[in-house]
């Protein structure tokens, strides 16, 4: 019987998101940017100073004058969002051609990721503003357990499956029967390995089902991060063989106010968000991959 | 000649004419197969004139741009009750007739335990369906509900409308 840890181990699944978002997720997550750290990190990633650039004369940030200046656009930009622009062209570097495991065409997982990232963060500027910046990050890495996955399993995972499959399991209900555990799980296991802080851990691991506020593990992150996965899937960003079997938490509606005139307004916002931040950051457009 | 309202991403293969979340695309280009992938909650609409050999489809995304108007101007497939007359208006501007129209639809899936909480897929369902009565058009074919992922693919040399789901392939509509 294949663990958690097996996956973590075989190969280099720890690198499966670089170093710098790992950084930047850590500044992020304690609510501290290192202004020297970033500028280093940008002057030394020509990719990065590119997207930087693109960033900084978008119609949200330009206003009406063009610049190509890296310092000048670094100022106008402000630490919070080059820390975003880092974390979503790294990300797409990683995530742009994963995802064929779970049926997901090229890039998808990477959309699916920043739809993530900005859907919790959206959320949580109205339910509970003071965990915006983590939530956004725990967004964006909350299926980062599929990449390790991938890279154990290979295509053959949803065969893998398949004979665990029925009507009434949601996705990861199969999984957990068929492995013992899930993708979620895969996750967690990776962000305590990078040394990220619980709170995100636990989003990572609860993002499919997250507790209700009697029973152990419920914090507001994991509720958060819930809603914007299923944000993602009724914006069309993450749907893959897994299709829609996944559930909504009843105490995830109540408590972060999630009508569904809300629900709606936010599907919108967040799939105009990634496709601003695709030609943002000129990320691999998706291709083709059956379904 | 074909054309659409967002950026169609052809791939490799210039004869497959992939449509995007929220997006259209119209041909009447007979080597052309029209794709569009990964129909959760969201809806597949195709129209085919089997005389012009027009033909074309629709993902939409959310049943109404009430409430969303800026998104519903700036992108109206997006929409279903922008979305769906748009689709039909671009065939028309190529030469298809309404009473020839095939007209299919695929997806409108919901989570599992939606309870009438959000309803994404079914409210989608039923904006087409009422479009479609309003203006007395009727569905060949449909295939949605439930909770699964389909590609839905239109082969322009002949209508035949395909539904595709974890590598299977079956038949919506054929002449």
């Amino acid at each position: 019987m294949v663990s958690v840890n097996d996956i973590l181990k075989a190969g280099d699944r720890l690198a499966a998101m670089p170093t710098t978002v790992m950084r930047v997720s850590a500044m992020i997550a304690a609510g501290k940017a290192d202004g020297r750290e970033i500028e280093r990190i940008l002057k030394s990633d020509d990719v990065l100073a590119a997207a930087v650039l693109r960033r900084a004369n978008s119609v949200a940030y330009g206003g009406a004058a063009r610049t190509f200046d890296l310092r000048e656009s670094i100022v106008r930009l402000g630490s919070r969002n080059l820390m975003h622009v880092i974390m979503e062209q790294k990300s797409a570097e990683a995530l742009g051609s994963g995802g064929s495991a779970f049926g997901l065409r090229r890039g998808a997982l990477w959309r699916s990721a920043v739809g993530g990232a900005v859907g919790a963060e959206l959320i949580a500027r109205r339910a509970a503003p003071e965990l915006a910046e983590l939530a956004y990050v725990a967004g964006l890495l909350r299926d980062i357990g599929k990449v390790a996955i991938e890279a154990f399993f290979g295509d053959d995972y949803i065969r893998l499956l398949a004979p665990h499959s029925s009507a009434d399991r949601t996705f990861v209900q199969c999984e957990r029967a068929a492995l013992g555990f899930d993708h979620a799980e895969v996750g967690a296991a990776m962000v305590v390995a990078w040394g990220l802080p619980d709170l995100l851990c636990n989003a990572v691991r609860r993002h499919h089902e997250p507790p209700p506020p009697d029973q152990p593990g419920h914090d507001m992150l994991a509720d958060i991060v819930h809603a914007a996965d299923a944000v993602c899937l009724w914006a069309g960003l993450a749907v893959g063989h897994d299709g829609l079997a996944y559930t909504v938490a009843p105490h995830v509606r109540q408590r972060l106010g999630l009508t569904r005139h809300e629900a709606e307004i936010e599907i919108a916002q967040v799939w105009t968000a990634v496709r601003e931040i695709e030609q943002s950051l000129n990320a691999p457009a998706v291709q083709e991959k059956s379904a | 000649m074909s054309f659409g309202i967002n950026s169609a991403s052809p791939g490799n293969d210039p004869s497959r004419i992939t449509v995007g979340v929220a997006d259209l695309q119209v041909t009447n280009d007979p080597s052309a197969t029209v794709v569009t992938h990964a129909l959760g909650s969201c809806i597949g609409v195709t129209v085919f004139d089997p005389v012009s050999r027009v033909g074309g489809m629709l993902h939409f995304m959310l049943p109404s741009g009430r409430g969303n108007e800026a998104k519903a101007a700036a992108n109206p497939a997006m929409f279903g009750d922008t979305g769906i007359p748009l689709l039909f208006r671009k065939c028309y501007e190529l030469g298809a007739v309404k009473e020839r129209l095939v007209v299919c639809a695929a997806g409108g899936a919901e989570v599992m335990n939606d309870n009438g909480q959000f309803k994404i897929g079914s409210r989608n369902r039923t904006v087409l369906r009422q479009l479609f009565w309003k203006n007395n058009i009727l569905l060949a074919a449909d295939e949605t509900g439930g909770n699964i992922s389909r590609t839905m693919l239109l082969c322009m040399a002949d209508g035949r409308v395909t539904i595709r789901h974890k590598g299977e392939e079956t038949a919506l509509w054929s002449a």
